[in-house]
């Protein structure tokens, strides 16, 4: 693997051999190295505004790698240090294609810019990888409409974007991610700038991943929302253990998604000092913890009771039904037959069969793990829905006009021990369901 | 724009923050729903998002009003088709209209340059420019068309 330097600083000879002959554009770097796997010792001093696409190699196998360094420490260099700065013009996009690996280096979209530019991650192919370790990505400019875009909508040309202890940095609060073919993954790092009020903007129809944890969000609007409303397209986002901004009172979205092939929960995220906050969306119906109306004995996070709250829309049975978290217990029974209960409650509505239900999964065959499925929806179609059993658990039903108790079961006959996954899905429209995810093994 | 807004408050949850529920139902009876967990005042939050739901709507407005009107244009062929049976005639004064008598060379200019933008255009405005009500009018005033005929077809200019 080469080692070459790039320095904006440099007068040299510009071939990067040292830091006074050092590239002083990345664009030189690549033209001079091409193809082959290079590690970029870049200035933590380096400053360039580009005016093109900035084109990695399309080999997975050859990684352009940039280290923001301490030019002081030598050459090759022998300290790290985070500030080197890559970004575009006022007047263009950044467009970064193919993978690449950076450390400490801060990226800019639009610098200075009144209108609106993007950072896209592009791809020439599929499978790219870029991992930005340190450093930033950041939307230089104040345009509303500017994103960060992760793919280009292609499933050909597939981007993984990974954001390591990073800044997310945003110049107006109408800025976000927008996701086409490719997956976005943040650990750690933290939001800065604009106080943003939708971190995800959109979604095409390809699919695309996200998954978030860690992140400081608390420079985000109060408002903030994780989605934009309504939001069509294909995927799975994921954000957990995440700070929000001070005096959180956002949600998933202000309307949930349109479709339910888009998956979102979030868990564990909040402004507060608590560790059981929980939110879920699919088609028209969120998911939400709740600590009043919760029964007694049931779920509890050592402290504070919990239990869930399904609040759904309008909902299309049998296609769509919102459906919880999947709930894993341990169980050791194998040949004998097993009862699986959750507990719920509502508001006056005595909930039927296909309203609601309660579907586990366990290993149903001895001597492979293959597994199957059973639930208490309704079993025969043509049949009318029946009411699902009433419960006499205790309660608090605190605001509860009429508190309805029921419960969702089902009995079989596991072949080997291991895990049971269970969930409950809700059918029923305009309804909250509270559900206790303490889910009882008899 | 938002007529009504109204919410409920859950009970108090472990940390004192509620579940806070709002509607809001709008001109067009559609039913806004927000949910959030806070301690902040409820009525002041209701009407804040009013405010900011109806500036949206207001810009929404403000753009519709700006775009009424608007039609999708006719190929040169849907065009000519509005002449129906008249086409041949208008044909025929089209080629020979130069050597008229009867036109001025006012007239003649205009229909010159409008057969000639006529020929360049890759589609017909909706509603009809001036110049091509100018040159329906002509049509008329010459007899090309009865007063039905270009009546008809300025009609379909207007959507």
């Amino acid at each position: 693997m080469a080692d070459v330097a790039l320095w904006s600083g440099a007068t040299g000879a510009n071939n990067g051999t040292s830091w006074a002959d050092a590239y002083t554009t990345l664009e030189a770097v690549i033209a001079g190295q091409g193809n082959n796997p290079t590690r970029v010792f870049v200035a933590s001093t380096h400053s360039e505004l580009v005016s093109a696409n900035i084109v990695f190699s399309g080999m997975v196998s050859a990684v352009y790698q940039l280290i923001s360094c301490d030019q002081t420490s030598g050459f090759p260099p022998t300290i790290e240090q985070a500030g080197a700065f890559i970004g575009s013009t006022s007047a263009t996009n950044l467009t970064v294609q193919n993978g690449f690996y950076s450390k400490g280096v801060f990226w800019g979209a639009g610098d200075s810019s009144t209108a609106s530019r993007n950072f896209t991650f592009d791809s020439t192919g599929s499978n790219h990888v870029s991992r930005i370790v340190g450093g930033g990505i950041s939307l230089k400019n104040t345009g509303s409409t500017s994103r960060f875009v992760i793919g280009t909508g292609a499933t050909s040309r597939n981007h993984l974007v990974k954001l390591e202890n990073a800044e997310v940095r945003f110049g107006n609060a109408g800025q976000g991610f927008q996701l086409q073919s490719g997956a976005l993954s943040v650990s750690g790092g933290a939001t800065a700038g604009s106080a943003v009020t939708e971190f995800i903007k959109s979604f095409t129809t390809t699919p695309a991943n996200v998954d978030i944890s860690g992140l400081d969000m608390s420079s985000c609007a109060s408002g903030l929302n994780l989605l934009a409303p309504t939001l069509l397209g294909n995927g799975r986002v994921v954000f957990d253990r995440c700070k929000m901004p001070s005096g959180w009172t956002g949600s998933i979205a202000s309307t949930p998604p349109a479709n339910d092939c888009l998956k979102v929960i979030a868990t564990n995220c909040d402004s507060a000092d608590t560790n059981y906050r929980i939110l879920c969306a699919g088609y028209n119906a969120t998911m939400r913890q709740e600590t009043t109306i919760v029964r007694t004995g049931g779920a509890s996070d050592g402290v504070t009771p919990i239990s869930w709250a399904v609040v759904t829309g309008v909902q299309y049975y049998p296609t769509i039904a919102m459906e919880t978290p999947h709930i894993n217990v341990w169980n050791e029974t194998a040949g004998s037959s097993v009862t699986v209960t959750a507990e719920v409650i509502t508001d006056g509505v005595t909930l039927t069969d296909e309203d609601a239900w309660i579907e586990v999964s366990y290993l149903s065959n001895t001597g492979h793990p293959l597994g199957a499925v059973v639930s208490d929806e309704k079993s025969n179609m043509l049949a009318a829905a029946s009411n699902q059993a009433s419960s006499s658990v205790a309660w608090t039903t605190t605001g509860l006009v009429s508190p309805v108790k029921q419960k969702l079961s089902v009995t079989f006959t596991p072949q080997e021990k291991g895990f049971l996954s269970a969930c409950v899905k809700v059918a029923r429209s305009n309804t909250t369901v509270y559900v206790c995810p303490k889910i009882e093994v008899s | 724009m938002i007529v009504t807004s109204s919410y409920t408050e859950g009970p108090p949850q472990a940390d004192g923050r509620r579940w806070v529920r709002e509607t809001h139902i709008t001109d067009d009876g559609d039913e806004l729903k927000y949910e959030w967990l806070g301690v902040q005042d409820a009525q002041m939050v209701l009407e804040e998002r009013v405010a900011v739901l109806n500036v949206q709507y207001a810009a929404r407005e403000a753009a519709r009003a700006l775009v009424q009107g608007s039609l999708i244009p006719l190929s040169k062929l849907e065009f000519r088709n509005l002449f129906g049976a008249a086409k041949p005639t208008i044909d025929a004064f089209n080629s020979g209209f130069e050597a008229s008598p009867l036109l001025t060379v006012e007239q003649k200019a205009a229909i010159r340059s409008g057969l000639e933008d006529f020929k360049e255009a890759k589609y017909i405005e909706r509603p009809f420019r001036p110049d091509v009500l100018q040159l329906i009018g002509l049509y008329q005033a010459i007899g090309i068309l009865s007063a039905e005929q270009a009546d008809a077809v300025r009609a379909t200019g207007n959507g």
